[in-house]
């Protein structure tokens, strides 16, 4: 029965949790906190699926029960069909934890060999996977560099590299961005829309609610260990009441008529303003324009 | 001659073959499981060499490898500068003892202290939430980082190994057996491998009732025979040596005088008569070449007690016949194998262990099963000795009721720990004794798979329920 994926979840179901809750305990075995309670999931093929709360909301838990690294007090997971322990499963997950735990003699190179190892990728595709996502990360200058000699961010690229390298389905993100600058930030979100472009699940896990409002389709928000919303997040910030109208060269008096006109048809103007660009971009822009002239 | 040529002869043919044959099959399983083209045993055993590659490298890397190094090394050339009793022999025997017993030794704390190392620091540091999510069973890892922190104590007694065959053909050969200041010989690499470096496969003299002799009380004046049957092959074609051994029921001085000692066969002018000096509680040996054997007969060695005193002291005295086996490389590559066979079970029970335990309780237990099962089998070997000896000293009430009841509960016990020493190790190259195919086929079988799986299995099983995640 472990490998088979319950009768009512579709053929599209890629992760399905139900009713799951976990108990930490102490040495004795007596609970001493419940981490996450009663929690229902059902992540489709191919979406991008936010895992939202803040700090000890039951992200991280969660993620780990997917990956079978801690073991459900109660409740049922199903990933790709199969019992998170399943070990034929994890040939096609791939998980970036919260900070990456890697071996610090390693190189970049020889890191991603021994993950391309384990998943008992052939010779060739390892080194070429493994030169592709190098360059994908941008580490390709300090590739043979052990890792001890890597700042966090560079040790999080190969985190994210070795994430990656078996080509996964489902890639778990524990905190993508975390202790990365704008930069790779911004490219690290460019990178998880091109792995949904290629059909891939995402499930991303952050407390930084930009970045999951920029990628993910769909979102759950946890807090204390409960499920508090879940749903499409076009829907969820959507304002039913309130409509925007974006307008180019409207001069002072014209913006006073439609004002006017708004009013009169029964409409109330909430406010009006100039638009602003988001901080992101406006980074972004200077660092390509700085770029450009290197 | 061959290594593992020869067999121990205590031991029924049958039980033998079926041993060697087991043991041999198991290997065959394994192998075919792992190396059938295209098997999912296949794929594992590359995970698991991958694994292995790493955890090979991480030991590397540690600074324990090279302070257990050297500190072998050291005791090693400690024993090179050590003049003993002043004989090639003795010198050869104090470092054999202190380069085997240290290999023996630190490498069990090397393993011990690696592998302990492994997956509880892994399960800390947090690398196992990388790790524990990969497609390889978790006894997989287990499996790969007992065979990488194997493969570092391997290069540790090879490393030793040849250290030690390097130190014993440096040892400076000089004249040496003198007799009332007349040199009888030189001293010859040959003396010195005949002497001291070839193990011996030994023939108890039989008895009257078939059985075999082994020691016997000589009263003051008195004289015993010990018969041998000799044939034209027995010796194999190299001196075989008379091994005696001497005991005083009245002195502990460090030799007995006045003994007599004939070796010869029946109505013909004796190989070897002598009386001589001979030292007390340690085993020397008198060599008769194969010229001299070449031929049907029953060989007897007589010793003859000295008269002295009016109530004089007996001498408890014991003869075996000894037939070369194996020489130096052979016994040093025996050796090797029953240390590293050691290295490896310990490996296996404390890697399955670091992944339910903390660091220092694992060392613990791994310290706990080297030192705890060793010191204690030397209080058994001394508890067993006390009575052996009062039985052999003909002393008519034995052991008491509760030293018995004590000693065989604790023998009881004791069988339940790995035993490091079941197939003689490197104490019996340097008593010179053979260590046979059989030796080695029991210690993979009773050590190996039986005691050290046993040990093992708990932990793996507990670590495949553990949460690696928390």
């Amino acid at each position: 029965m472990r490998n088979e994926t319950p009768a009512h979840t579709s053929a599209d179901t890629v992760l399905w949790c139900s009713g799951l809750t976990k108990d930490f305990t102490d040495i004795w075995g007596r609970p001493t906190v419940r981490s996450l309670e009663g929690l229902n999931l059902n992540v489709r093929r191919g979406e991008i699926f936010g895992l939202l709360g803040p700090n000890g909301a039951g992200k991280t838990t969660t993620i780990k029960l997917i990956l079978g690294l801690i073991f459900p007090t109660a409740g049922e997971v199903r990933v790709l069909g199969a019992d998170p322990r399943d070990v034929d499963s994890k040939q096609r997950i791939g998980y970036l934890p919260e900070e990456s735990y890697l071996h610090r003699f390693l190189n970049a190179e020889e890191t991603l060999d021994l993950y391309g190892r384990l998943f008992d990728l052939p010779r060739e595709v390892r080194r070429e996977r493994a030169e592709k996502l190098i360059e994908r990360v941008g580490l390709k200058h300090a590739r043979k560099r052990p890792l001890k000699e890597y700042s966090k961010g560079m040790v999080r690229r190969v985190g994210l590299a070795t994430c990656l390298i078996n080509d996964p389905d489902l890639i778990l993100l524990d905190e993508p961005t975390s202790g990365m600058d704008p930069i790779l930030s911004h490219e690290i979100k460019g990178l998880i829309l091109d792995l949904k472009a290629q059909g891939k699940t995402v499930l991303l896990s952050s407390h930084l609610l930009g970045d999951v409002e920029d990628l993910c389709d769909r979102i759950a928000m946890l807090y204390r260990g409960r499920l508090q919303l879940e749903g499409k997040v076009s829907e969820l910030l959507e304002v039913g009441d309130v409509t925007e109208v974006s307008v180019r060269n409207l001069s002072d008096a014209a913006a006073q008529a439609v004002r006017a006109e708004v009013q009169r048809q029964g409409g109330e103007v909430v406010g009006t303003h100039r638009r602003r660009e988001r901080l992101e971009t406006l980074f972004m822009r200077v660092v390509e324009r700085e770029r450009s002239k290197s | 001659m061959p290594v593992f040529a020869a067999l121990a002869r205590d031991v029924n043919a049958d039980d033998r073959f079926a041993a060697i044959a087991l043991v041999w099959t198991l290997v065959g399983i394994v192998l075919a499981t792992l190396l059938w083209p295209g098997g999912r045993g296949r794929r594992l055993a590359r995970q698991v060499f991958a694994v292995a590659v790493l955890s090979f490298r991480e030991g590397l890397r540690l600074k324990v490898l090279y302070t257990v190094a050297l500190l072998a090394l050291l005791l090693g050339g400690l024993a090179f500068f050590t003049d003993a009793d002043g004989t090639h022999a003795g010198r050869s025997f104090v470092i054999l003892n202190y380069c085997l017993s240290s290999g023996e030794v630190l490498g069990a704390m090397l393993i011990v202290l690696l592998s302990a190392l492994s997956v509880a620091r892994e399960i800390e540091s947090r690398i196992m939430h990388t790790f524990g999510t990969k497609p390889i069973p978790r006894w997989g890892i287990l499996l790969g980082k007992t065979l990488g922190f194997w493969a570092i104590d391997l290069l540790f007694i090879a490393g030793l190994l040849a250290f030690t065959a390097v130190l014993v053909r440096a040892v400076p050969l000089r004249p040496e057996a003198r007799s009332a200041g007349t040199l009888v010989k030189s001293g010859t690499w040959q003396d010195l491998r005949r002497n001291a470096l070839t193990t011996r496969e030994f023939e108890y003299a039989h008895n009257e009732r078939g059985g075999a002799t082994k020691m016997k009380m000589i009263k003051p004046g008195a004289m015993h025979t010990w018969n041998f049957a000799v044939s034209p092959q027995f010796s194999r074609g190299e001196d075989v040596a008379v091994r005696l051994l001497f005991s005083s029921t009245a002195t502990f001085a460090s030799h007995i005088d006045g003994i007599g000692i004939k070796i010869g066969f029946d109505n013909e002018t004796p190989l070897i008569h002598t009386v001589a000096k001979v030292p007390q509680d340690r085993p020397f040996e008198l060599f008769l070449s194969p010229e001299q054997l070449n031929r049907e007969g029953e060989l007897r060695v007589m010793i003859t007690a000295p008269m002295k005193g009016r109530n004089p002291p007996s001498i408890v005295g014991g003869v075996k016949l000894g037939v070369a086996a194996d020489g130096l490389s052979g016994n040093l590559v025996k050796a090797g194998l029953l240390i590293a066979l050691q290295g490896w079970i310990l490996a296996v029970i404390t890697t399955s262990w670091s992944g339910v335990l903390s660091f220092p309780v694992t060392v613990a237990l791994g310290l706990i099963l080297v030192l705890g099962g060793e010191m204690s089998r030397h209080a058994l070997d001394l508890m067993q000795a006390g009575a052996a000896r009062a039985q052999t000293l003909g002393i008519e009430q034995g052991p008491s009721g509760l030293q018995q009841t004590v000693t065989n509960q604790l023998r009881f016990l004791l069988g339940l720990l790995p035993d490091f020493r079941v197939a003689g190790g490197p104490t019996a190259f340097v008593q010179g004794e053979l260590i046979s195919a059989w030796a080695v086929a029991k210690a993979i079988l009773m050590m190996g798979l039986v005691r050290g799986v046993g040990w093992a299995l708990p932990g793996i099983i507990l670590f495949h329920r553990r949460e690696v995640g928390r």
